[in-house]
């Protein structure tokens, strides 16, 4: 190996990483931050590719229009809008795969639906990418494990979208658990209000300007209907699963990060749950899950609508021997109570990482090549929770779960759920 | 709660309540059936969730409502039926439950069938399928409307007759779909399937061989022809970039397996064929994973050194993961490696995570090499052992400040967290000198900020003068913090009035955040009145406010309204038709920040002035210091001293203007500036050294 290589643009970046600090997203640096001395210039701004520019795709893509070279989506709608907020400059893309042909790109946002979060970190890995992929990580257990493997195999940088590791809120609420203010934390009780009823609209034809075959991608096909696409896919298990995805993928981060982010998974779940009685959405309007964890023991429960503890739609208590400490919401609208916001630890006592913010977090990872707040292996663990709670209630009974080879133990039918075959050429 | 409700409820169901006789479960099948089409949708989902017990002859008729024209009835169906064939495969249901589901859902794929209902019957086979139902389900394999719910129900359905199906199907499939059968046997890892797999993979169709080659990597048994360095380095680079990822997976499943002769020559062959970093991060991998310290070094070391970061560290913690890997041999190692190699050792040896290798790390501390010896520093003082000997080595680098620039303050960051250690062992005596030493001997705040907060810890009152001299330093919320932990102690000893005094000076001479709050609210737990701590703190509390007036296109920073030609408290003005009077306004919050956004509508693209009365004991030199969201234009005595049109959110202290306060009473007028978002500022006082000028005393 000693023919000189040109440089690619993501080994430039990665090579100035002890010099500089984070990146140059402009929707998460305050100007603080960018007042700080050794800050990238714009010559050092990381280029991105955006798959999913829809709701929260177009939300990142706002926020980064400087640094976008590159978007994709599968309705011609979505993509047109995308272009005209990069002012013309990013090339847009229906396929992906054609995406991650492009060489001047440094990271892949990725903002699809759920079920293609999977494939398409796995093809970005695979590619050379590091990815931004937006919560919850997978739709299954097969795919959040080929994510981690892809990642750990290429050596890149995958940060999940649960923002809200990066609060400040979260890193006051972990601090003070880690320093044992609760003493040993023995149940984490989750409320949020409950899942809607809804989905009248009968199948149609899509519209012309949506590719609904490359929307499905991986999915079992289903005809086209208004209330199972563009955000409503969140609505029906097969697809996006309900609050204790969309949701629960934000509280139970936080949750596992107060706790000890090194959690492997519980080892019995059991959930509950009335599903809705009409309408084509069908995930339960309100559901009880709970799991159990050993060494230490403790429980998490998520419950809809739960017992509100505080003036939030959702969020978590966690009642320790000691006392109880109340976190609000689990997203970027992370609170928690004055008493964590005000301890102080002791000299030697546990300092949790703070993080400067989630995407400037993952951006320092892309040059120092750590792993980041929410990689991808914490983020497979959290969307192992959703996914196993959703199978308990599907199937109706309590399941034991073996978190290390990631199966349900003494139950075969249920491990059937841990995998999705796949569609046509998409499958991990 | 309602878990307990709802918990039972599943529970029961669980353990089969229904069919003894509860009210729901003793439905006879026709009462079923016209409940769950009932138009009424609370009889038809009670009906749903006690569908499970109906079983097998509820399969058919079920079925037969999917596609009833109420559309919540064929839901309420389809729930069913999963409730149905879920309940046939839990654990310890009869054989004979399970074999009567599968069958009424096979007889569902009859060509007579709905489309959908076929598809759903394939999807629940893929559930509760077994090899009885394989010869059902391996014919819609032809079937172009069927074949991918097929497939998804072959890859799911355990046993060797799924595997022998799908093997047929790579002849007898459709030409288009074979790579999906092929796809499919990989999914299964079906090792029957590599004979007929191993042609394909070397066939002309590329589709089809892309298929099979993949599968072949995940099924993992020897396949040579197909995976070697040979056929590896015959690739063409598109090629290589698509079936990349099959060869590491192969290698790493060969020598999972136990056939690491098999797997390295691949490894080594991707290694050197690579040209993107990833694909070489993927073969350094491998190479970990299957070849031997003694041998696989010499081709690991030099890419520790290489350009690409994502390389070094691959090979770094490649080195750690060879087989046969030791301390000894890495030690080794880098007695004969150049500096860069050997700090990479250094890494590795670290990656080993064993007492003795942190021990071993010692030795490099007065390496040869800057690099080297600052690497060493790096890696022992992220956790170095409580050792009093290596405490003072670090305290001496520290203080030396000689040798490459970051040694002193790696050396410090070590130095203190061997305190912290010793504090956290409750040896309090020996950590005291040492957050001693380090507060005088630091020169970055990071360790200024550490050894204050030791010193908060011990929060001796004998330390607090030290502490306090602190907060004026640029570790001064660290300082405030560790100043009312202390005291916190005197209160404890009893002096509760001196601990008081204590924590209003913290509140007062910390900048603002987390310790100015704390040391409130510790106020508020003493009993003690916080009243006026903003006005102790330097900050301007007592205001005059006027506005909204309008700032489009940001005119309002040029723009001279009337409070800028004179203020008349009384009299107000009129800007267009309206009119504007003065308010007064007290601040009681610390810091004393004017929130406008929510006092005047409208909110956006407009301005308000503020002004106050300050009275000054003397003729003396002070910092004026303004934090404002958005801009701002300041006056002092009629004079303007500042200004900025900048959008910005609000910083407290973020300008700070050297100016003077004459003797008596001097005027502060200050303009700020909304374009949108929040909108609020702050003004504070204090003299040149810092110290807040308190204002709650004329």
């Amino acid at each position: 190996m000693t023919a000189k290589r040109t440089l690619t643009r993501r080994e430039m970046l990665g090579r100035t990483a002890g010099a500089l600090g984070a990146a140059t997203f402009p929707y998460v640096i305050t100007s603080s931050a960018l007042a700080r001395p050794g800050r990238p210039g714009a010559n050092d701004r990381i280029i991105t590719g955006h798959i999913g520019v829809g709701g929260m795709g177009g939300h990142h893509l706002n926020g980064l229009r400087e640094n976008a070279a590159a978007v994709c989506d599968v309705d011609a709608n979505h993509l047109k809008h995308a272009v005209e907020v990069t002012g013309g400059r990013a090339t847009p893309y229906k396929d992906f795969r054609r995406l991650l042909e492009r060489k001047d790109i440094d990271a892949i946002v990725i903002a699809a639906p759920d079920h293609w979060h999977g494939l398409m970190t796995v093809y970005a890995c695979q590619a050379g990418f590091d990815v931004y992929c937006e919560k919850p990580a997978s739709k299954t257990i097969a795919e959040g494990r080929a994510m981690v493997t892809a990642a750990r195999r290429y050596g890149r940088v995958v940060q999940i979208g649960s923002q809200g590791r990066s609060t400040e809120a979260a890193y006051y609420s972990a601090r003070y658990i880690q320093n044992g203010q609760l003493g040993q934390v023995r149940r984490v009780a989750c409320w949020h209000y409950p899942n809607p009823v809804g989905g009248t609209k009968p199948d149609c034809d899509p519209p012309p300007t949506l590719d609904w075959d490359l929307w499905l991608g991986p999915a079992r096909w289903v005809p086209y209907n208004p209330d199972r696409c563009h955000f409503n896919f969140r609505w029906l298990l097969d697809f996006g699963g309900g609050q204790i995805r969309d949701r629960g993928a934000h509280v139970f981060s936080v949750v596992l990060w107060c706790l000890d982010p090194e959690i492997a998974g519980p080892v019995r779940v059991e959930a509950t749950g009335n599903a809705p009685r009409e309408g084509l959405w069908d995930c339960p309007v309100e559901m009880d899950i709970r799991y159990q964890f050993k060494d230490p023991d403790w429980e998490l429960i998520w419950s809809q609508p739960g017992d509100k503890a505080a003036d939030a739609g959702f969020g978590a208590v966690y009642y320790g021997d000691k006392g109880k400490l109340i976190v609000t919401g689990g997203d970027g609208g992370c609170g928690t109570e004055e008493k964590a916001r005000l301890y102080e630890p002791p000299a030697g006592g546990k300092e949790p990482f703070r993080s400067p913010g989630h995407w400037t977090n993952f951006a320092d990872c892309i040059r120092t090549r750590r792993r980041p707040i929410m990689d991808i292996e914490a983020g497979h663990r959290v969307a192992t929770l959703c996914i196993i709670g959703n199978i308990a209630y599907r199937l109706g009974r309590p399941l034991q779960w073996d978190a290390v080879s990631e199966r349900f133990v003494g139950d075969e039918e249920a491990n059937r759920w841990l995998g999705n075959p796949g569609r046509g050429p998409w499958h991990v | 709660m309602s878990i307990t409700r709802r918990t039972a409820a599943g529970l029961a169901a669980a353990l089969g309540l229904w069919a003894c006789g509860t009210a729901v479960g003793a439905q006879t099948l026709d009462e079923f059936l016209t409940a769950i089409a009932s138009a009424d949708k609370d009889v038809r989902g009670a009906a749903c969730e006690a569908a499970a017990a109906q079983g097998a002859p509820a399969v058919e008729p079920l079925a037969t409502l999917m596609t009833n024209e109420n559309r919540d009835v064929g839901r309420a169906a389809t729930a069913a039926l999963r409730k149905i064939a879920n309940r046939a495969v839990r654990p310890g249901a009869a054989r004979a439950e399970r074999n009567a589901v599968a069958a009424a859902l096979v007889k569902l794929l009859d060509k007579s069938r709905p489309a959908v209902v076929r598809e759903e019957a394939l999807y629940l086979l893929s559930l509760v399928g077994g090899d009885g139902e394989v010869p059902m389900i391996a014919p819609l394999l032809r079937d172009a409307a069927l074949r991918e719910p097929a497939c998804d129900a072959l890859i799911r359905v355990p046993g060797k007759a799924a595997d022998e199906a799908l093997i047929r199907a790579l002849d007898a499939a459709a030409p288009e779909f074979r790579p999906r059968v092929a796809a499919a046997l990989g999914q299964r890892r079906a090792k029957a399937a590599v004979s007929a797999l191993v042609p394909l993979a070397l066939g002309a169709d590329k589709d089809l061989a892309a298929a099979a080659t993949n599968a072949l990597a995940n099924i993992g048994e020897p396949a040579p022809d197909v995976f070697s360095p040979k056929t590896l380095t015959a690739q063409s680079d598109a090629e290589l970039a698509r079936l990349a990822d099959a060869y590491v997976l192969y290698a790493r499943n060969r020598t999972a397996a136990g056939d690491a002769a098999s797997a390295l020559p691949i490894c080594t062959a991707l290694l050197a064929r690579g040209k993107a970093d990833h694909l070489r991060v993927a073969a350094i991998g491998g190479i970990a994973d299957a070849g031997r310290f003694a041998s696989e070094l010499p081709t690991i070391l030099p890419l520790t050194c290489d350009e690409s970061p994502s390389v070094q560290a691959a090979a770094i913690q490649a080195i750690a993961r060879l087989n046969g890997v030791s301390l000894d041999g890495i030690a080794a190692a880098a007695a004969k490696a150049r500096p860069c190699e050997r700090a990479a050792l250094l890494r590795a040896m670290d990656a080993l995570g064993t007492p003795q290798a942190t021990a071993k790390l010692a030795d490099y501390l007065d390496d040869a090499d800057g690099d080297v010896r600052v690497t060493a520093f790096e890696l022992l003082s992220a956790a170095p052992p409580t050792d009093a000997a290596l405490a003072q080595r670090f305290l001496k680098a520290a203080t030396q400040k000689t040798g490459p620039e970051p040694i002193a303050s790696l050396a410090m960051a070590g130095y203190l967290r061997i305190a912290d250690a010793e504090m956290a062992a409750s040896h309090a005596d020996k950590a005291l000198p040492m957050y001693e030493a380090a507060l005088e001997n630091a020169t970055g705040r990071e360790a200024r900020v550490a050894a204050l907060k030791g010193l908060g810890t011990i929060a001796d009152p004998a330390l607090a003068d030290r502490v306090r001299a602190a907060m004026t330093s640029d570790a001064a919320d660290a300082a405030a913090q560790a100043y009312i932990n202390i005291a916190l102690a005197v209160a404890r000893g009893g002096d509760k009035a001196r601990a008081g005094e204590m924590l209003v000076e913290a509140a007062s001479r910390g900048t603002t955040g987390p310790a100015v709050d704390r040391a409130v609210a510790e106020l508020h737990k003493l009993g003690i009145d916080t009243t006026g701590i903003a006005c102790k703190a330097g900050f301007v509390a007592d205001w005059w406010l006027i506005g909204p007036f309008p700032n489009e296109k940001k005119s309002a920073y040029e723009t001279a309204y009337f409070p800028e030609k004179k203020v008349d408290l009384a009299a107000g003005g009129t800007v267009g038709d309206r009119e504007l009077r003065w308010e007064p306004a007290r601040i009681d919050t610390v810091p004393a920040i004017v929130v406008l956004i929510s006092r005047y509508k409208p909110n956006q693209n407009v301005v308000a002035y503020g002004y106050a009365e300050i009275t000054s004991a003397a003729d003396q030199p002070v910092k004026l210091k303004l934090g404002s969201d958005d801009g701002v234009v300041a006056w002092l005595n009629g004079e303007r001293v500042f200004a900025t049109n900048a959008d910005r959110g609000l910083r407290v202290d973020e300008d700070v203007v050297e100016t003077r306060l004459k003797k008596g009473r001097n005027t502060l007028l200050v303009k700020v500036l909304q374009g949108s978002g929040d909108w609020q500022f702050c003004v504070r006082i204090t003299r040149p050294d810092d110290t807040p000028l308190d204002l709650s005393t004329p």
